[in-house]
């Protein structure tokens, strides 16, 4: 998985060391508007047991 | 070997299942002289009866029932043992969508991750605090713990 981005390596590293439940972002392609790369992504967050959380599909109309 | 012994399993278990399975018995009963009267009825009955017994698990599952009733309905409706990373449902304990009526958080913390494209510094300040507002928010409706941040500024992807 090549990503230059230091703090997701963090949170990938931090999700794979430690017991967390959810990952939460604010939309979905936060994490990377790139698919092959979101799929990445959301393979290392699955192996560690981590739920992804899109916040705007769980914030309601009235603060989108 | 394998066929054998695949042959000689179906075999048994259609044996088993014809003399043990209430659909069977019932079936058998009624393919006889005095009992063909009462097909339509029976067979009426039995799509109610099969229906009802559908409707109810499914409903026992999407409720969060036990993994037991996801099971059963897997195998009734596929007509074989689940594979839990095929079957299309929750048989492994974990849904894969999940409406906000089914949510139920875990005890295990959050964390969040924002990602701020190249620009000036101070959208980017904004752009954190937007997404940051909108991740607080969710996770105030979702009753989940917040545990660590992690934010990338100035990176596109």
């Amino acid at each position: 998985m090549s990503m230059g981005r230091p703090d997701l390596r963090r949170l990938l590293d931090h999700v794979a060391a430690n017991q967390v439940g959810y990952c939460v972002v604010a939309t979905r392609d936060r994490l990377s508007e790139d698919p092959e790369q979101a799929a990445d992504i959301d393979q290392a967050l699955d192996d560690a047991l981590a739920a992804i959380v899109v916040a705007a599909d769980n914030t309601g109309p009235a603060a989108n | 070997m394998i066929f054998v012994a695949s042959w000689a399993l179906s075999s048994r278990l259609y044996g088993l299942a014809q003399r043990f399975c209430p659909s069977n018995i019932v079936i058998r009963r009624v393919h006889t002289r005095t009992g063909i009267k009462w097909g339509p009825l029976i067979g009426a009955a039995g799509v109610i009866v099969y229906g009802l017994l559908l409707v109810a698990t499914g409903t026992i599952v999407r409720d969060g029932g036990p993994g037991s009733a996801t099971r059963r309905r897997c195998c009734c409706v596929t007509g074989n043992a689940p594979t839990p990373p095929t079957c299309g449902c929750p048989c492994t304990g974990r849904a894969g969508v999940m409406s906000a009526e089914d949510w139920s958080p875990s005890d295990l913390p959050a964390v969040s991750y924002i990602r701020v494209a190249p620009t000036t510094t101070d959208e980017a300040a904004r752009e954190v605090e937007r997404q940051r507002a909108r991740i607080a928010l969710a996770a105030q409706r979702l009753g989940l713990r917040m545990a660590d941040e992690f934010v990338d500024v100035g990176y596109s992807g």
